[in-house]
């Protein structure tokens, strides 16, 4: 059984219409940020989910966490259905799940402590932590963090700190309630590039210590190889590609996996490669392409493309959606 | 072409003096693309601002000297200085969208900045010249009359270094150009002005934190840190030959998606505060190679081989 099970998910928003628009009842229009992807995450594994602005991804990490319910599809978290539990069971599983966000400096309120932040996060727990129960945790946290002496870090504001340890403090946030399952949204974006590779490091090893089950949004294709085991590649709203980073990342089979890889700058002056890169952007996800949504811009699209959607497919060990893998 | 020497920079605030740049030389050569490199506070932003005398208050150019074509900007009357703004030396920022008015479509944004530094020309003329430029970044000329927010930010970023190029200037200042767009947009921005760099003959200042971008785009690069330059170099020896550790750590901590199964290196610490620098070299407290000296005096810029510069102590052991 996965860890977390997501089965033909979809998340449509409204697009808001102005009042003249509702009066000549134009059609109701929707952004379809996730338009039925079905993908699943091991106990342990560090799953990643690649792909532009657009995607679908950050929807996609707030679903799983069910910080917004979904239009239709199921969520599964250790076997059960998410959406359908009652209230109590409902808090229960929320309480395994945390998220990292990728601003440390809008996400930590600037006129509090970042220690009383960390334990605050404890306050409204079902094991009804005491005061002091909460302060001891918060400083354990931020020892493993690597804040530390936690009592001097304790008593800081996040403006007397760097970016780097403020995102560390948003990671001790996260983990002080024990969850089992974090989203990390573009954890390591907004660090400076000197101490990027500190807080990754931090979180491959803290995924170690706590036993935790990841999925790790990034639009850094790199930083994904680097992290995770296994991966999903998003476009508009749907997955195109899927499986071991190994497998995906060095045999990519979809176009436009292909086409992100080859766009990736590469650190090294003497890794000349040809860039072939698809002409135009991503499209509106309020009206997707017909069929297969990148055959505007791929290069091998054919007749068929603009037709039908493709099926995911097994291909080479892992998943497809392309009708010319 | 372009050369700054010993340049200071400073910024005022409640928390102190900030030093945004110090003892900074460097000098542009005719046709190359020059990378500055850098974490936000490193100044490299500051510097590109410098070059062309935009820096605004609290912060304040206070020493040094940026000969450009044989004359000191920062000794230019602003008559002077605005017939070098634009028409010689020309910016490109990191976000198109507050760079472009909303209110006036893109034709009118050609118009307006052809005609401020050539008042001579018609409209008809600038509206002439538009056309041309447009087609050059790879937009339809169709779509002179549409407004920014019709734009998508590639497409924008294309407006901006049309706009740049309008009045053909001989150096572009690109200041994290692509940093805002989407991985595969940004090759297709990079792929353009590699290619307008040919054709118009420019020279280039790259501004940016990507080694990945300074690698595929850049001849030579300059590394910057903590206001100061740590080292410069041709793109290739710098990659394959750092001289400063500073460079040396960044890049074996940077993960590249060419290295299967790569192990990162970590750098310690975090960049220094500007408003309270460490004595001496500002990476001491950072680089596991410091000694004695290194915390005491500031290491300068010397030839380590040929082209190859660098600020380390190290390097007289």
């Amino acid at each position: 059984m996965s860890y977390i099970e997501v089965i033909d998910l979809k998340k449509y928003f409204p697009v808001q219409r102005s009042f003249i628009e509702q009066l000549f009842s134009k059609k109701k229009e929707y952004v379809k940020a996730v338009d039925g992807i079905t993908f699943s995450v091991e106990k342990g594994a560090i799953h990643g989910l690649v792909g532009e602005s657009g995607s679908g991804k950050s929807t996609t990490g707030r679903l799983t966490i069910a910080l917004i319910e979904p239009t239709s599809g199921t969520v599964r978290f250790e076997g059960k259905d998410i959406w359908s539990l009652e209230n109590n069971q409902f808090r229960e599983v929320r309480s395994k799940m945390a998220m990292v966000f990728q601003d440390p400096t809008s996400s930590l309120n600037p006129k509090m402590k970042i220690g009383e932040q960390v334990a605050d996060a404890l306050r409204y727990r079902p094991e009804h932590y005491s005061a002091r129960e909460r302060r001891e945790s918060a400083e354990e946290m931020l020892e493993r963090v690597g804040l530390s002496p936690a009592e001097s870090f304790y008593s800081r504001y996040p403006h007397e700190l760097s970016g780097g340890q403020r995102q560390r403090v948003v990671i001790a946030r996260a983990l002080v309630t024990n969850p089992s399952y974090v989203v990390a949204d573009e954890p390591v974006a907004m660090v400076d590039v000197s101490v990027r590779a500190q807080i990754m490091q931090l979180l491959v090893d803290l995924r170690k210590q706590f036993n935790l089950t990841m999925l790790m949004i990034t639009h850094d294709l790199a930083v994904a190889k680097y992290m995770c085991d296994t991966v999903s590649v998003m476009y508009l709203g749907k997955i195109v590609e899927e499986g071991t980073v190994q497998d995906v990342f060095r045999m990519p089979l979809h176009p436009y996996t292909q086409a992100l890889l080859n766009a990736v700058p590469v650190p090294d002056p003497e890794n000349k490669r040809v860039k072939q890169i698809p002409s135009g952007e991503i499209p509106n996800p309020i009206n997707p392409p017909s069929g297969c949504r990148f055959h505007p811009r791929c290069p091998i699209a054919g007749s068929i493309c603009s037709v039908k959607e493709p099926e995911v497919r097994i291909v080479k060990g892992h998943k497809v959606a392309c009708h010319f893998a | 072409m372009l050369s700054v020497e010993e340049l200071n920079v400073e910024y005022r605030s409640e928390r102190g003096v900030a030093k945004a740049v110090q003892d900074v030389s460097l000098s542009i050569e005719k046709g190359e693309t020059i990378g500055l490199v850098g974490e936000s506070g490193s100044g490299k932003s500051t510097l590109g601002l410098a070059i062309m005398r935009l820096i605004q208050p609290p912060g304040r150019i206070t020493s040094g000297r940026i000969l450009f074509e044989g004359k000191d900007i920062l000794k230019m009357k602003e008559e002077e200085l605005r017939k070098i703004r634009g028409e010689k030396i020309a910016m490109v920022f990191q976000d198109p969208m507050t760079s472009l008015n909303p209110v006036k479509n893109i034709e009118e944004h050609f118009v307006e900045y052809i005609t401020e530094h050539r008042p001579k020309l018609s409209r008809e003329e600038a509206i002439k010249m538009a056309e041309k430029i447009i087609s050059d970044v790879g937009i339809s000329v169709t779509r002179l009359k549409e407004y920014p927010h019709q734009f998508s930010g590639g497409m924008r970023q294309r407006v901006m270094i049309g706009l740049a190029l309008a009045l053909e200037p001989s150096l572009i200042i690109a200041d994290e150009p692509t940093t805002s767009l989407d991985v595969m947009v940004e090759a297709q921005i990079l792929e353009l002005m590699r290619r307008l760099k040919e054709k118009y003959q420019l020279s280039m200042i790259l501004i940016t934190h990507n080694m990945g971008i300074v690698a595929e785009v850049c001849n030579r690069v300059a590394v910057m840190y903590a206001g100061r330059i740590a080292e410069v170099s041709t793109a290739s020896m710098l990659f394959r030959e750092p001289k400063h550790p500073y460079t040396s750590m960044l890049i074996e901590s940077i993960p590249n998606i060419a290295i299967n199964d790569q192990v990162l290196k970590t750098i310690p610490g975090h960049p220094p505060d500007l408003t309270d620098l460490p004595k001496g070299c500002p990476f001491h407290p950072r680089c596991p190679f410091a000694f004695d000296r290194c915390k005491v005096e500031v290491p300068q810029l010397k030839e380590v081989t040929k082209g190859s510069y660098a600020a380390c102590h190290l390097l007289d052991k």
